[in-house]
């Protein structure tokens, strides 16, 4: 009576409780209330209770137990581990207190990461499940990480360590993503949003870059092995400029291959650059610290991988604009050169060219003159005294007293001897008040 | 490929240097026409380079030791 007091209790939290009677809805409301105990222990009250069968209860059982443990992680040792033929694998997962049956179904198998084993200290995630026909609940577990030594955190940890001590990690090894690449090689799953992805940010960005697949498996067993080969085939083919390894989001364990050091010396071996594009935003994967670049998301990748053809169109046609600009003002240049030579005033008035010596001789011509004037004005005294004594000399002052020149009608030479003249010659005497004509007898 | 792919980035490198220098402006006139036409000409080139669209996506295949591409249609596969 208690057990399913109790149980009912549970389905408060439950729609099934719609399929009950008002009397439970009123139990259930004041549980504690005595009178409502008390009247539970009465046969006359019992009629008014509904009576399940097994069925019935179990069901309601799964129901309330399925619906508040969903999504949680348990952890515990692995013990009574049986691998079945039908690959799904059965287990009971117990502590010092406890025990729960476990499950991992065939599909969940493939993404193990390890084949779990007795004794083994996991943490399993899932849901429970009730089991009707065994009449017991169990997890159903989606997910198991080992913990502890083992656990893939130590793993990861080990690897990266040594990893980054031998130098895969280096900056100085890391290729330049090309800014132009005519094709890109993609590694991930050939199905998912990851390629859909990649492939229509490179197909909007640039849609003259060619696209070339290598499909491979990117969880799971093998992934690893089938990655890393991805990788040496592009290599070998050698036709991308550049390499995209990636899938979208996912757990650790299914993100599990690219931590793997097939992968990360895959990457580190590569001539080809590499973009790691593993889908998880916060945590790096070791192919991310190994990889030319990291992208937190196969998009991002897409992205880095990919120029922006539409900003090269616009590079290209301002280019175009500029030249054409440049050209012209290269021109408009030289015709301003031009006109400021052919506008120079020697080419106005070629005068202009002269200007300069003539002034020069202006100059020195005054100076001549002022140097001539000084030199008469400081010789004018013996100019004077000259001119006298040269008065005194000159022929007029000679006629003034009293003698005469004879000179020749002809050519006025004067007539020194007597013997130059014959008769008939025609002379001019002069005297000092003026001449007389005169014939030679 | 990676030639073309080399190619094309430096021309574009050069289309940048050709604009770069003419726009320096103290070039003679016979100099800054050729580089105005050397310029146009990479312009041109880059942008038939842009312009051409890859349709298909291929996948990249082993066969035995040998690698092939096929047709890979991202819808029909997923």
């Amino acid at each position: 009576m208690r057990a399913r007091f109790f149980a009912a209790l549970r389905m408060t939290n439950h729609k099934t409780l719609s399929a009950v009677s008002s009397v439970w809805v009123h139990q259930k409301r004041f549980p504690r209330h005595s009178k409502t105990i008390t009247m539970l222990g009465m046969d006359s009250e019992l009629r008014l209770e509904k009576i399940h069968s097994v069925t019935e209860i179990t069901g309601e059982i799964k129901a309330t137990l399925e619906a508040e443990y969903q999504s949680i992680w348990v952890e515990g040792e692995i013990s009574n581990y049986l691998h079945h033929t039908s690959g799904h694998r059965y287990f009971t997962l117990k502590d010092a207190g406890a025990q729960i049956k476990a499950v991992i179904w065939r599909f969940s198998a493939q993404g193990l990461q390890f084949e779990p084993k007795d004794g083994l200290k996991v943490r399993v995630f899932g849901d429970i499940t009730l089991y009707e026909k065994g009449g017991y609940y169990q997890i159903r577990v989606t997910r198991i990480l080992p913990v502890g030594k083992g656990s893939l955190e130590e793993q990861f940890q080990r690897l990266k360590e040594k990893l980054a001590l031998e130098g895969l990690f280096s900056e100085d090894h890391k290729q330049p993503i090309p800014a132009y690449p005519s094709a890109i090689g993609i590694i991930s799953s050939p199905t998912g949003a990851a390629i859909r992805d990649i492939i229509n940010i490179c197909r909007r960005r640039a849609p003259a870059v060619r696209l070339i697949l290598r499909p491979a498996r990117v969880q799971g067993e093998g992934a690893a092995q089938d990655i890393a080969n991805a990788i040496e085939e592009f290599n070998q083919w050698g036709e991308v400029d550049v390499l995209i390894v990636g899938r979208g989001g996912g757990s650790l364990e299914d993100l599990w291959a690219f931590n793997e050091e097939i992968v990360a010396r895959a990457i580190y071996q590569s001539r080809i650059p590499i973009i790691s594009a593993v889908g998880h935003e916060i945590d790096f994967s070791i192919a991310d610290f190994v990889a030319d670049l990291r992208a937190a998301t196969p998009s991002a990748a897409a992205e880095l991988a990919t120029y922006d053809a539409q900003a090269a169109i616009t590079f290209i046609g301002d280019s175009r604009t500029r030249l054409a600009r440049a050209l012209t003002h290269n021109v408009e240049l030289r015709r301003q050169l031009l006109d400021r030579l052919t506008n120079a005033r020697v080419f106005l008035s070629p005068a202009a060219l002269l200007e300069r010596p003539s002034q020069r001789l202006d100059d020195n011509i005054t100076r001549m003159k002022n140097i001539a004037e000084l030199l008469l004005l400081k010789n004018r005294g013996a100019l004077t005294l000259l001119e006298h004594k040269l008065g005194t000399l000159s022929p007029d002052n000679v006629l003034k007293r009293g003698y005469a020149v004879v000179q020749r009608q002809k050519g006025l030479a004067i007539v020194r001897q007597a013997a130059e003249l014959s008769s008939g010659d025609r002379v001019d005497i002069k005297f000092a008040d003026g001449s007389k004509p005169a014939t030679i007898e | 490929m990676p030639e073309k792919q080399d190619t094309f980035e430096k021309d574009l490198k050069q289309l940048e240097d050709v604009v770069a220098r003419l726009e320096q402006g103290d070039l003679p006139l016979d100099e800054a026409m050729k580089l105005f036409q050397d310029g146009m000409r990479l312009s041109r080139l880059c942008s038939q380079r842009l312009s051409t669209v890859e349709q298909e996506i291929k996948k990249l295949v082993a066969e035995g030791d040998k690698l092939k591409l096929e047709t890979f249609e991202p819808d029909n596969n997923a």
